[in-house]
C-alpha cells in the first residue's frame, strides 16, 4: 500500500506488501494483549481460575510489539524530534546535517542491533535451555527479536538517507515547527 | 562518573539538536556512554528489558491509548461536545467554556493531552469560530485545556511516574482529580472575564431537558472513569487489568453503542414498524454474533493500528529513557546530587523550586513520558527525604509537563492544535502565551498547597 507510492516493479510491490503486513501485525498484536489481559480478568473474577502464563504472554507480545514496530515510526517519521536548531540554517547546510542525523541513528541501530545479535547468538549456543518463567519461551529468541528491531531500523534508514539526499526529505521525524504541519496527531502523552 | 555523565549528556544534545529523533537521542547517549565506560553495550540491553519487565504497569499504557482511540473514532468526542455545550453554552464566553468543559470531560477517557485536543478541539475551535470568536481566543482555549489529559485520571504520564517510582497508580490517579478540575474552572472564570471584551451574542439557556438528552450520549464516556477508579481502588483490577477493561469497553461503545464504525454502523437500535421484543432479539443476536469478528472489520483495524503506532511512539521513547536512566544510576548521579543538595542545606520548600525550574527548562525539549522517566528516579528519594509526600511531587511534575507541553520548540499540544485549528505553528504559540499564566498560577498554588494533591487519595487510601 505504502510502496506503491514509489512506482512499479516488484521491490516496490514487496516493499508494499512488508507495509501491509506490518500494520496487520502491528492492529493484532495490541488486540491480542487486549483480548488476553481481558479474558484473564473475566476469568479470575467470575471463575476463579486465572492462568499464571496470561500476565507474561502479554508482556511478550507487548515486547514483540515495540520492538518490530519501532522501524515503522522511522519510515514514516512518526518518532518525535526538535529541529529548531537545524531550521537556523539554509536547505543545503540543513541537508548535510539531515544526512549526519541520519549516520547516527544508523550508528545507534547498528550497535545496538549487533548488541543484542550477539547476545542471541551466545545465549543460543551457550545457554538455549534458558526460558522464561511461564511459557518457555527461549531467552536467545527474545534477543532476536529485539535485534530484528534494530536491524529493521537500519533497513529503514537506508530508505530515508536516500529520500533526504534526493531532497524529498528534511529530516528523519517528519515533524516540524514552524510551519504549522500536523504532528504526530495525538501522538505522545 | 562525572566523564560517563558528561558524555551521556553530551552526545544527547548535540543529537538532539541535529534533530535525531528524541528517543534515538536518548539511546544514542546511553549506549556511547556505556560503550566508553564498559566497551560494551550488551549489559544495557539487558538492563533496559528487564526493567520493562519489572514495570509491568506501563503496559496499561498502549490500552489506555487504545481505549481513547475507539471512543474518539466512534463518536464520543461529539457527543461529549454538544453535552458541554448543553450545560454550560448559555454563559457568557459560553461556547469557550464548552471547550474548557468538553476537554475535561474528554480526560477523563484519554490519558494523553494531545490526543484530547485532537478529539475535541476540532468540533470545539469550529464551534467557536461559527459563534464568533476570534480564531486565536479559540485555539489558545483549546490548546490550553487539553493538557487537562495528562492530569484528569487515567494518565499515562501518571502511569510513567508511579512505575519509575514504585508509587501507587490508584493514588496517582485519585490527586490528579481536584487539581484537575479547578484548572478547569479557572481557564473558564478567565474566559468569563476575558469575553467582556468580545462582541458576540451569547446562547440562551437549552433547557434542562437538552442537557439530560445530550448527558445520555455522553454518559458511556463518563462512566468509565467512575468503573476505573472504583475497580481500581477497590483492587478489583490492576492498573493494566483497568486499562484492558477500558480498551474493550472503548471496542463496544464505538462499535455496538455508537455503531459509527464496524459492521453495525447505520444499523439503527429499532427499525421502522419493528416491535421492542423484535427488536431486542434482532441487536442480541447481531451484537454477540458481531463481537469477536467485528474486530476484523476495516474500520475496526484502523483504529486498532492508530493505537498500536501511538504507544509504539511512547514505548520506544520510553525504552530509551530506561536506558538512559540506567547510565545516570550507574553513575551514581543520584547519590551524588542528593549529597550536593543536602550539602547545600536546602528545604523542601527551595528544593521544589529547583524540581520546578528543572523540569520547566527540561519539558521544552523533551517528550514527558521520556523526561519524567529520567527525572522522577532523581528526584524521588530527596523528596522522601525532606519529607516531601511523593504523590504530590508526582501531581507538581504533571503539571510541569502540562505547561511544557503548551510551550515551544517541543509543545505537542502546540503542533497538534496548530493542525486542528489549521493555523500557523507561531500564531498558535503566540495565542496559547496568555491562557499559561492560568497554569503557571496553578502550578505555584500546587506546589506550596500539597492538600489540593493529596486530600483525596489519603481520604480514601488513609494517609502514607
Amino acid at each position: 500500500m505504502r510502496g506503491a507510492e514509489q512506482g512499479g516493479g516488484w521491490a516496490a510491490r514487496a516493499a508494499g506488501v512488508f507495509a501491509r503486513v506490518e500494520e496487520y501485525l502491528i492492529a493484532y498484536l495490541l488486540a491480542a494483549m487486549m483480548i488476553n489481559t481481558f479474558a484473564q480478568v473475566v476469568a479470575r473474577r467470575l471463575f476463579n481460575s486465572g492462568a499464571v502464563w496470561a500476565n507474561e504472554l502479554t508482556q511478550l507480545l507487548f515486547a514483540y510489539l515495540v520492538m518490530l514496530g519501532m522501524s515503522y515510526g522511522i519510515r514514516q517519521g512518526g518518532h518525535m524530534g526538535v529541529d529548531f536548531v537545524v531550521r537556523l540554517f539554509g536547505p543545503p547546510v540543513r541537508r548535510s546535517l539531515n544526512l549526519v542525523a541520519a549516520a547516527l541513528c544508523f550508528i545507534y541501530a547498528g550497535t545496538l542491533g549487533a548488541a543484542a545479535a550477539a547476545m542471541a547468538w551466545s545465549y543460543r549456543a551457550n545457554l538455549a535451555f534458558l526460558t522464561t518463567e511461564d511459557l518457555d519461551v527461549p531467552v536467545w529468541f527474545n534477543y532476536g527479536v529485539v535485534a530484528a528491531g534494530f536491524l529493521l531500523i537500519a533497513v529503514r534508514l537506508v530508505g530515508v538517507t536516500r529520500e533526504i539526499r534526493a531532497g524529498v526529505r528534511d529530516g528523519v521525524p517528519v515533524v516540524k515547527t514552524g510551519e504549522g504541519m500536523a504532528g504526530p496527531k495525538g501522538a505522545g502523552s | 562518573m562525572i566523564g560517563e555523565a558528561s558524555i551521556l549528556f553530551g552526545v544527547f544534545f548535540i543529537a538532539l539538536f541535529l534533530n535525531v529523533p528524541i528517543a534515538i537521542s536518548l539511546g544514542l547517549a546511553a549506549g556511547t556512554a556505556t560503550l566508553a565506560a564498559k566497551g560494551t553495550v550488551g549489559p544495557l540491553i539487558i538492563t533496559a528489558l528487564s526493567t520493562l519487565d519489572e514495570k509491568f504497569t506501563l503496559t496499561a499504557i498502549p490500552f489506555f491509548i487504545l481505549s481513547a482511540a475507539f471512543l474518539s473514532s466512534g463518536g464520543a468526542a461529539q457527543r461529549i461536545v454538544q453535552f458541554a455545550i448543553a450545560a454550560v453554552g448559555h454563559f457568557r464566553g459560553g461556547m469557550a467554556m464548552s471547550g474548557v468543559f468538553a476537554c475535561m470531560i474528554f480526560s477523563a477517557l484519554s490519558g494523553s493531552s494531545p490526543a484530547t485536543v485532537a478529539a475535541v478541539g476540532s468540533l470545539s475551535i469550529k464551534g467557536m469560530k461559527e459563534a464568533g470568536y476570534p480564531a486565536g481566543f479559540a485555539a489558545g482555549v483549546i490548546c490550553n485545556a487539553g493538557t487537562l489529559g495528562i492530569l484528569i485520571p487515567p494518565s499515562i504520564v501518571m502511569v510513567v511516574y508511579a512505575a519509575a517510582t514504585d508509587e501507587s497508580v490508584g493514588r496517582m490517579f485519585l490527586a490528579g482529580i481536584v487539581p484537575g478540575v479547578l484548572i478547569g474552572l479557572a481557564l473558564m472564570a478567565v474566559i468569563w472575564l476575558r469575553s467582556r471584551k468580545l462582541d458576540i451574542e451569547w446562547l440562551g439557556w437549552a433547557g434542562w431537558r437538552a442537557v439530560l438528552v445530550s448527558g445520555r450520549d455522553a454518559f458511556f464516556g463518563l462512566f468509565l472513569i467512575v468503573v476505573i477508579l472504583a475497580g481500581i481502588y477497590r483492587g478489583f483490577f490492576t492498573p493494566t487489568e483497568a486499562a484492558a477493561f477500558a480498551a474493550v469497553y472503548g471496542y463496544v461503545v464505538a462499535v455496538f453503542v455508537y455503531r459509527e464504525i464496524g459492521p453495525l454502523k447505520n444499523v439503527p437500535w429499532r427499525r421502522g414498524g419493528e416491535s421492542h421484543g423484535a427488536a431486542a432479539l434482532r441487536n442480541t443476536g447481531q451484537v454477540l454474533f458481531w463481537m469477536a469478528p467485528a474486530l476484523l472489520h476495516g474500520e475496526v483495524r484502523r483504529v486498532l493500528f492508530e493505537g498500536g503506532r501511538l504507544s509504539l511512539v511512547i514505548m520506544f521513547i520510553i525504552f530509551n529513557a530506561i536506558m538512559f536512566s540506567h547510565v545516570l544510576t550507574d553513575a551514581r548521579i543520584p547519590q551524588a546530587l542528593s549529597e550536593l543538595i543536602t550539602a547545600a542545606g536546602l528545604t523542601s520548600w527551595t528544593f521544589l523550586i529547583i524540581v520546578n525550574l528543572l523540569l520547566l527548562f527540561g519539558g521544552q525539549f523533551m517528550e514527558p513520558s521520556g523526561l519524567l522517566l529520567i527525572v522522577a528516579p532523581l528526584m524521588h528519594p530527596i523528596a522522601m527525604d525532606l519529607g516531601i509526600d511523593p504523590i504530590h511531587l508526582g501531581i507538581i511534575m504533571v503539571v510541569n509537563m502540562e505547561i511544557g507541553m503548551i510551550t515551544p520548540p517541543v509543545g505537542l499540544n502546540l503542533f497538534v492544535t496548530s493542525s486542528v485549528a489549521g493555523m500557523p505553528f507561531g500564531e498558535v504559540v503566540r495565542a496559547a502565551l496568555p491562557w499559561l499564566a492560568v497554569l503557571g498560577t496553578f502550578l505555584v498554588l500546587i506546589t506550596y498547597i500539597p492538600e489540593i494533591s493529596t486530600a483525596v487519595p489519603n481520604y480514601f487510601y488513609g494517609p502514607r
